[in-house]
């Protein structure tokens, strides 16, 4: 059995207005990279927060690495770093500065600092300009060296909150791959709130999907995806008549079929059998050139999940997480 | 803890004092205290400066000043360029947080005051000392009352700041509760002494005015000093009650 990093039990808490985080329900295994996805305002800063002591569950509880979240949580705080919605950088002091502030904050020796800082900067071809004031940085600069402030002491738990929020596509691209770099190292468990998809689909082994401080997917991102996400075909070819779409559409496992600019688009069920469609196909004589299928992104499986639970005004099952 | 402690008040005066504009309008701002208070005021004064109660209070009252500036950003700074959550996900405890944030508003504080009461002692013998022939010193009892008020003030003012500075959103915000703190403080006795003055008959408040230049300075200050001890006790206890950081606004 793999041992668990984080697990909450009915974790709730209420905000005079509204509830934040509502019977939350979470078990990430060690060593993995956990995505918690959710639109704003769904929950994400207060569970990280609720996790790392600085806010006070209403009710529930939880453990970090075994240390119990309202009790232990100096315990907690000493195995984390933390990268929170701000970078939390001093822009007065040095960046080496900050990294040696942080570090002995940690309770690390000033001997033990120095060589950690060139192993976290070096690669982050920041080492060079360690002596600039981080007030003189560009965004991108400030947060590839928050991540390294929150990994100065080799915490086994890190807590990302929306680590590429604000960057341009490029700096959040490169911070992508630093934190690919930077995360695997030292089979550390990686806590990271998100709402951008493809860093979720890139980074993750696990995600949950959270709603209004509800938890309403937790799985696999191929499983996630493939829970709600439809499939698609697609083929090219001559002679596709509107009557042989009507034809397909009306097909059990089709969800919908559509003629456009001369090629069949049609959403399928898990259980549709795409060469039985491809038989048919060539049975009424089309001239087939190309079949393409496809998979919705983790996106769209996302807007589906959301979407769906606003229509049923429900959650959808979650996935029991001991079957993994 | 005291090394975590250090750390904090390290951080902070390089932080919030060094490097607050540009390192040259610091240090212009820093050596012009000093100009001020321990060259020009003590070279007009003469050998008075150490021998006059009054002078005492020309530049006795610099750390409040001083301090109640760093203590008023110590956490409402924080909050403002956003590095409070930061700070909290640390593995430091409340109370080394609290400890440190006090500490470097006394050091600075208290440092300023030791700094400017050398520093003049430094420039009144230079040159009237040396004219006069002999060594101007304070009296033993006021370098003592200095010392040790100075201190317990000091703390007494971070502590109430402290408090101050975690319910305020910004570091103005703090300042100024916190300036209006000390002017009440500093004025409400002596509005009350003026008002009860006034209400007294002339015989009576010469018998008060006697009895006053008879008591003892050393006893007043003692008993001034277990005051302020006091209330130190008091403010220190009730902010390490408040602050507890799963109960701070992060933002
Ligand atoms: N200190 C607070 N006081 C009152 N309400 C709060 C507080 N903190 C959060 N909330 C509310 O709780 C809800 C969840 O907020 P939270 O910040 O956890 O969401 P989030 O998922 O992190 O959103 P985002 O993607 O915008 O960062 C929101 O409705 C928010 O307004
Ligand atoms: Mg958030």
């Amino acid at each position: 059995m793999t041992s668990i990093a984080i697990s909450t039990s009915g974790l709730t808490r209420d905000f005079p207005s509204v509830r934040a985080v509502d019977d939350l329900a979470l078990e990430v295994p060690a060593g993995i990279v956990f995505g918690f996805l959710g639109p704003n305002g769904s929950g994400k800063t207060t569970t990280v927060r609720i996790l790392l002591g600085l806010v006070e569950p209403s009710a529930g509880s939880a453990t970090v690495l075994g240390h119990d979240i309202v009790n232990e949580a100096d315990a907690v705080r000493a195995a984390s770093g933390a990268l929170m919605e701000q970078a939390g950088l001093y822009e007065r002091l040095t960046a080496e500065e900050n990294l040696l502030f942080f570090g002995r904050a940690a309770g690390m020796r000033s001997a033990d600092i120095a060589p950690r800082v060139r192993e976290l900067l070096g690669p982050l071809d920041l080492y060079e300009r360690r002596g600039e004031l981080v007030g003189t940085w560009s965004r991108g600069m400030k947060q590839r060296l928050a991540v390294a402030r929150a990994l100065i002491h080799r915490p086994r738990m890190l807590f990302l909150d929306e680590p590429t929020a604000g960057l341009d596509p490029i700096a959040a691209a490169e911070l992508r791959d630093d934190l690919e770099k930077l995360v695997r190292e030292d089979g550390v468990t990686v806590f990271i709130n998100t709402h951008h998809l493809a860093e979720a689909e890139r980074l993750c082994d696990l995600v949950g999907v959270i709603r209004r401080g509800r938890l309403i997917a937790f799985g696999h991102p191929d499983e996630v995806r493939g829970r709600v996400g439809k499939r698609r075909l697609e083929v090219v070819g001559a002679g596709i008549s509107n009557e042989l779409v009507a034809e397909i559409d009306a097909l059990s496992h089709v969800q919908s079929a559509v003629l456009d600019k001369g090629r069949l688009r049609a959403d399928l069920t898990q259980a549709a059998r795409i060469p039985d469609i491809v038989r048919l196909l060539v049975d009424r004589g089309v001239d087939i050139e190309e079949v393409r299928r496809g998979s919705e992104s983790l996106e769209e499986a996302f807007l589906a999940l959301l979407e769906g639970a606003d229509e049923a005004g429900l959650e959808i099952a979650q996935e029991d997480p001991d079957a993994r | 803890m005291l090394g975590d402690i250090w750390l904090i008040v390290n951080k902070e005066v390089r932080e919030v004092v060094l490097r607050a504009g540009s390192s040259r309008a610091t240090i212009l701002n820093l050596a012009l205290i000093l100009l001020v208070f321990g060259v020009v005021l003590p070279l007009q004064a003469g050998a008075a400066w150490v021998d006059s109660w009054w002078l005492l209070f020309s530049w006795t009252w610099l750390p409040l000043f001083l301090v109640s500036a760093l203590v008023a950003d110590s956490f409402a700074g924080e909050r403002e360029r956003h590095t409070l959550e930061t700070l909290l996900t640390t593995a430091l405890s409340d109370r080394t947080i609290l400890f440190g944030k006090i500490a470097a508003a006394v050091s600075y504080g208290y440092g300023m005051l030791l700094s400017v009461m050398l520093m003049s002692l430094l420039t009144v013998n230079a040159v009237w000392g040396v004219r006069e022939g002999r060594l101007l010193l304070f009296s033993t009892s006021v370098t003592v009352g200095v010392l040790v008020i100075g201190l317990l003030v000091t703390l007494l003012i971070a502590a109430i700041g402290v408090m101050i500075s975690l319910k305020a959103k910004t570091v103005r915000q703090a300042g100024q509760a916190l300036s209006l703190g000390i002017l009440a403080i500093l004025w409400i006795p002596g509005l009350i002494i003026a008002l009860g003055a006034r209400a007294l008959s002339e015989a009576q408040q010469q018998a008060l005015w006697e009895w006053a230049s008879m008591l003892d300075g050393r006893a007043v200050a003692a008993v001034s000093a277990l005051v302020l001890l006091v209330l130190d006790a008091v403010f220190v206890g009730i902010a390490m009650r408040r602050f507890k950081r799963s109960r701070l606004s992060l933002d």
